[in-house]
């Protein structure tokens, strides 16, 4: 009943949603397709329980951060900010999201989302560039045949994405095309191939309940 | 130059910088303004989540009498049925769900566009002419690299059959391939990173200082 209710679940929805798109035709008693029981039910159904997952998650985060503001833990100030700033956010797009006509709250949403969400989020992703360069010096050194070729094709493709690179070889912007069109294309695609075969073959195990790693323990 | 005035624009170059401070080396202030990130994505998050329940469960719930709208609610609470000692087997029930869903979609997308349509794509012309029957010498190069670039890279893929002789080889060729993909994926990552660092310096620039 604990396991085997779950596997059902996952293998009827799974085949609803596998049908949807390869189907045509009514099913006989339900006088609907399977695409449309998919777009009629299922879809809503799935914003919905994705949406209750999230707020699954914060509850979670609240708890962490809330344990260690209320022990006053090393950094507690830094949980303090965290859980401020997640509740007012969250009472703000609420508000936002209930009054979507009122011009005074979209505005003040639109406000405090591009002045405060939205920097901080561009700038650790730009810092990200510093990340990337000190690991790349670190991958670099290693100096094997393999590792010369990737470092040899990620400067051409920066310099033939920087301006700078055509001044230097005027070649530099049409190899990085070439590049990115034919060795990384061919590349690429064999990777995805590869992964979309082994998607495949685990979505397969998970189906038919030979896979139950995400039902966990007892 | 000309300073912005505005408290908000202040607000944001604050946001900036404390995150930019961490070039220096980690601080109290970027710690504090990593945690007002995260606290603020996830507010974010949860409020949109919030707005997703009301547009596409409540309203058609209450208004138009969709009454099945009943079944995710019930599905999505028994997900916190994880903080009740002894009934957090419940909710095994709206995760199984939601695996079906991704396996569903899953089976059909990852066959369809991404191997399916991927080899197709990879059936090429590997001699190619131009409308006048020319012989084109770089396109027939060009397609020979795709088409056998494709092959090797699988081949290093297949576990299956010992990789001795001349497989062990064709493998070894696959993986500078792969290599070489890495470093246009690096090459390109990189790039969009520095273009962001940029568009940060910018605003700071314009916005802020008004010195552009």
């Amino acid at each position: 009943m604990r396991r085997e209710i779950p596997l059902l679940i996952t293998f009827l929805v799974g085949i609803i949603f596998l049908f949807g798109p390869i189907t045509t035709g009514n099913i006989p008693v339900l006088e609907m397709s399977f695409r449309q029981i998919v777009s009629t039910y299922l879809s809503p159904w799935t914003t919905i329980i994705t949406a209750f997952a999230i707020g699954l998650a914060s509850i979670n985060l609240l708890r962490l951060h809330g344990s260690y503001v209320a022990r006053k833990r090393s950094g507690w100030i830094n949980s303090a900010a965290l859980v401020i700033s997640m509740l007012f956010f969250t009472v703000a797009r609420i508000i936002r999201e209930l009054r979507p006509t009122d011009p005074e709250v979209v505005a003040f949403y639109g406000r405090i989302f591009d002045n405060i969400a939205a920097p901080l989020s561009g700038a650790m992703f730009a810092i990200l560039a510093f990340y990337i360069a000190s690991a790349s010096y670190r991958a670099f050194r290693a100096r094997s045949l393999e590792a010369s070729v990737l470092l040899v094709a990620a400067i051409i493709v920066m310099l033939g994405a920087a301006p700078v690179g055509a001044l230097i070889w005027d070649y530099f912007p049409s190899l990085q095309r070439w590049l990115l069109a034919v060795p990384n294309t061919a590349g690429q695609r064999a990777i995805i191939i590869g992964a979309a075969i082994g998607g495949f073959a685990t979505s397969l195990r998970i189906l038919f309940g030979l896979e139950r790693g995400y039902l966990g323990g007892d | 130059m000309n300073i912005s005035t505005s408290i908000w624009t202040w607000v944001m170059a604050a946001c900036i910088l404390a995150i930019f401070s961490f070039i220096y080396k980690e601080n109290p202030i970027y710690r504090f303004a990593e945690h007002v990130f995260v606290g603020s994505t996830a507010g974010h998050a949860i409020g949109m989540a919030v707005g997703n329940i009301h547009r596409f469960g409540w309203v058609p719930l209450t208004t138009k009498n969709e009454w099945h709208f009943i079944i995710p609610a019930i599905l999505g609470l028994m997900l916190y049925a994880r903080f009740i000692k002894g009934y957090a087997w419940v909710s095994r029930w709206p995760i199984a769900y939601l695996v079906g869903n991704g396996v569903g979609l899953s089976l059909f997308t990852s066959l369809n566009s991404q191997a399916i349509l991927q080899a197709r794509a990879t059936m090429m012309d590997l001699i190619v002419h131009d409308k006048a029957g020319k012989f084109l010498l770089n396109r027939t190069f060009d397609n020979f690299l795709l088409v056998f670039g494709v092959l090797i890279v699988l081949t290093y893929f297949i576990f299956s059959i010992p990789q001795n002789g001349p497989m062990k080889k064709v493998s070894q060729a696959g993986r500078w391939l792969m290599m070489l993909t890495f470093g246009v994926s690096f090459g390109n990552v990189v790039a969009g990173r520095i273009s962001l660092l940029l568009g940060q310096i910018s605003i700071l620039l314009t916005r802020w200082l008004g010195v552009i």
